[in-house]
């Protein structure tokens, strides 16, 4: 089946004549839809996302437990150290630099700017350096050092407002600078077991948190982005939708902008050749809009207004079907939508499904039932590595069949409606 | 909730694997640099580390103690190897590993264990048991209070980034529970919007209307019923703005007598504009001043759209041909292509687009759809509206 395909957004923005209709049915009517940006509106540069205050504070308290931990070591082997002075510089830069970042995010409602960041990692990498060159020369290098793994830890403090990429590589660089110093220090290639046993404990925490926060991250905007459509499955068989609803309303304040304009003389009668034409494309505009064809699946609705599946489903409907189902088959179907896209799955595997609803069959014998077919199609879904939990899901829809088409899972369902959708 | 209780286990399971291998990966490594404790003990500590790996791995499935205490035990049998074969535990990568081992690849391997109240008894058991055996393994090495030390060092780091999911995970469900809750009510709230704006028909019409001579500049019109029209058309927008849902007088003949309706030509002017932009090039022919009643301007214009968005898409050819004609009674449309063509009976009308809403609507004000085609001779469809 060919799928055709209707790019909207564009011809939906005021002042462009356009009819907006949705594809309606044909053979392969199909709609991919548009991603709407709902999922995107509390972008920008700020990389706190709900509920990581939680996180900034567990960040805070095994920054805390490596500090305290290595102060009691520097105390403990004061009389041993080298350069004593160049240690004490070094714990006090980076005190007063970890103190000022939890100030500042604190101050400024968890979000850091670069300049602070920059500004941060340069003081820790001061206070490193500091300790590496106390240390530099004695024996069992890596043991005297005390601010440098505190330091690396205490990157973690702009953990939850930092991007991953960066905290990782300041980990990796501090931790591979110290290595190459002792070495360096020590003067031979091979290194001892301490020194590796320090690095790892530079390392590990640093990245298993930063990772932790970045899979958290993704936890939070798949469910966000599940929830804000989740709304669908309770829609009626066919709805304007969130958008085209909003559309309408800029319309008509459009409308009354220029008939006031016109009240009240600020446009002269007759109206000029571009007064003219922008009254009569909204005109257009509006009457479009009134049409009732502009209606849509809830399905539709719910794909075009999530940034994820957005991206990868593509729905032919050509007979608006899916409004047949009721909401716990809406449910069902969302989430095996959701199961077999979940980004948390697969990782960089390029997932995609294709949605086929219908044509219905009506059941002769039984009056009132009508059996709405929905073929899915995938790529990259391995069927052995699909979440169990689609099984489940699949079972909440209708009977169903599973197969492998081009090495990806096809799913066949035979969905039982009563022909009056979720709520009629 | 059970979303939630899944999550959270699907990060502590992520934790226990990431810092658990990181912990064995480090005890290996410091057991194979020199000075060694003999290539016999090494190599019988291969398997004993991949035994430590698997049971981390272990700990992410439903059964943590298993895994936990499996590491713990794999711990003890490398210590006793070492000492057995090794001789000594007393140089410092014998030390080194077994501290990695019970004070990061133990704890990690317990984390899971933080999800319940009972599991987090369980994980300070494991955690005294570990620090214990620690203490008694590495006694002849190092002072017993060094190793406890350093012990719930390593136990206090693990259980931070435990109890850190364990905490996280619930409040932020919730958060985003409650903006799915509120984004449901807006959803509603704006389709009733939605509905209410359509459903100021009347209103529409009069704004439409006006709208329609304003296009015109105005000519033909009194200037000031002209103004007094649009007056009152903005006021009727801004109560509807403001949520009320304002009906103009009944039985008020619509003020400045309408000039030559074209608002066919106008709108098929636009459609044509439209096609246009989407490589369709539309002709239109006779398009005169036609005049109908908006709401049979709807749907006829529907249908003509409906028709040529067919044509561009099945048609294979770029060019067609609108032709308007009129007489008393009706206005027809004939949309003509010399496309491909297809055979009538082989597409019901549902297949063919013209879906329900849209015959039902040309159905609604007494019209009807006729389509002639076939294959290789280009379709044409004759739609008929009444006056």
């Amino acid at each position: 089946m060919r799928l055709a395909r209707n790019r909207r957004r564009g011809g939906e923005r005021l002042g462009m004549p356009t009819l907006g209709l949705p594809v309606l049915g044909s053979t392969g009517g199909s709609t991919t839809s548009d991603t709407a940006t709902i999922d995107r509106r509390a972008g920008g540069r700020r990389r706190a996302t709900l509920g990581t205050g939680r996180l900034w504070i567990g960040a805070i308290a095994i920054v805390a437990l490596r500090f305290v931990y290595d102060i009691a070591r520097t105390i403990t082997d004061w009389s041993t150290l080298a350069e004593p002075m160049l240690v004490a510089v070094a714990w006090t830069v980076l005190l007063v630099a970890a103190g000022a970042v939890v100030a500042a995010t604190r101050a400024l409602g968890e979000h850091l700017p670069g300049w602070m960041f920059t500004l941060f990692a340069i003081s820790v990498s001061l206070a490193i350096v500091l300790d590496l060159v106390a240390s530099w020369g004695s024996d069992g290098f890596a043991t005297t050092l005390t601010v440098a793994t505190a330091a690396t830890t205490s990157i973690l403090l702009v953990a939850t407002t930092r991007a991953t990429w960066e905290l990782i590589a300041f980990a990796l660089v501090a931790t591979a600078v110290t290595a190459l110093a002792s070495r360096w220090s020590a003067g031979s290639v091979v290194p001892t077991a301490e020194e590796l046993f320090v690095l790892a404990q530079m390392l590990t925490p640093t990245i298993v948190f930063v990772t932790l926060v970045a899979s958290f991250r993704t936890f939070v905007q798949v469910e966000l982005d599940r929830s804000l459509v989740q709304g669908t499955v309770a829609a009626p068989r066919l709805a304007v939708g969130m958008l085209a609803s909003e559309q309408l309303a800029r319309l008509d304040l459009a409308a009354e902008r220029l008939l006031s304009d016109v009240a009240d003389g600020r446009i002269p009668v007759p109206l000029d050749a571009e007064q003219a034409s922008r009254a009569a494309s909204l005109a257009t505009e509006l009457r479009l809009h009134l049409l009732e064809g502009r209606k849509q699946t809830w399905l539709y609705h719910a794909i075009s207004e999530s940034g994820r599946l957005g991206r990868a489903v593509t729905v032919a409907d050509p007979d608006s079907l899916a409004g047949l189902l009721d909401s716990g088959q809406r449910d069902g179907l969302l989430s095996v939508l959701w199961l077999l896209l979940d980004p948390r799955a697969d990782r960089g595997a390029q997932r995609s499904v294709t949605v086929r609803i219908g044509p219905m069959q009506t059941l002769p014998e039984v009056t009132r039932l009508a059996v709405v077919p929905i073929v899915l199609t995938t790529t990259g879904v391995n069927r052995t590595r699909a979440d169990p939990a689609i099984w489940a899901e699949l079972q909440r829809i209708g009977q169903y069949w599973d197969s492998a088409e081009d090495g990806s899972l096809r799913l066949d369902i035979r969905c039982m409606t009563s022909g009056s959708g979720a709520s009629g | 909730m059970d979303g939630i209780r899944r999550e959270r286990e699907r990060l502590l399971r992520q934790v226990a694997r990431a810092y658990g291998s990181a912990a064995v990966i480090a005890a290996v490594a410091c057991l194979s640099v020199p000075p060694t404790l003999g290539t016999t003990a090494w190599l019988i500590c291969l398997p004993l580390f991949a035994l430590a790996g698997a049971a981390v791995w272990l700990a992410g499935t439903p059964l943590p103690w298993i895994g936990a205490l499996g590491t713990l035990v794999v711990a003890i049998a490398i210590a006793i190897v070492l000492r057995l074969v090794g001789g000594d535990l007393a140089p410092a990568d014998g030390v080194i590993t077994l501290v990695s081992l019970t004070g990061g690849a133990v704890p990690a391997a317990a984390i899971t264990l933080l999800s319940t109240p009972r599991g987090a008894i369980g994980f300070i058991t494991v955690a005294g048991a570990a620090t214990t055996t620690a203490a008694v393994l590495l006694q002849d090495a190092q002072p017993p209070l060094v190793t406890v030390i350093g012990q719930l060092f390593g136990w206090s780091i693990v259980a931070t980034l435990g109890v850190v999911v364990v905490a996280a995970v619930p409040p932020a469900a919730e958060q985003i529970d409650s903006i799915g809750r509120a984004h449901r009510a807006e959803r509603q709230a704006s389709e009733l919007e939605a509905q209410r704006r359509q459903g100021a028909r009347l209103l529409h019409d009069t704004v439409l209307a006006t709208l329609t001579l304003l296009a015109h500049s105005g000519v033909g019109v009194n200037e000031e019923v002209l103004r007094t029209q649009a007056d009152s058309d903005a006021r009727l927008l801004r109560q509807l703005r403001l949520g009320e849902t304002p009906t103009p007088t009944p039985g008020t003949p619509y003020a400045p007598e309408p000039a030559e309706d074209t608002t066919l030509a106008e709108t098929l002017a636009a459609l044509r504009r439209r096609f246009g932009q989407m490589g369709l090039e539309v002709s239109l022919h006779g398009a005169g001043r036609v005049m109908l009643p908006p709401h049979v301007l709807d749907a006829f214009l529907l249908a003509v759209a409906e028709c040529l968005e067919n044509v561009r898409r099945h048609s294979g050819v770029t060019v067609a041909h609108v032709t308007i004609t009129e007489d008393d009674r009706a206005v027809r449309a004939m949309v003509t292509d010399a496309g491909a063509g297809f055979e009538v009976g082989s597409v019901d009308d549902g297949r063919f687009g013209l879906k329900e809403s849209v015959l039902g609507r040309l159905a609604s004000v007494g019209g009807n759809a006729r389509i002639f085609s076939s294959t290789g001779a280009g379709t044409t469809v004759l739609l008929e509206v009444p006056r």
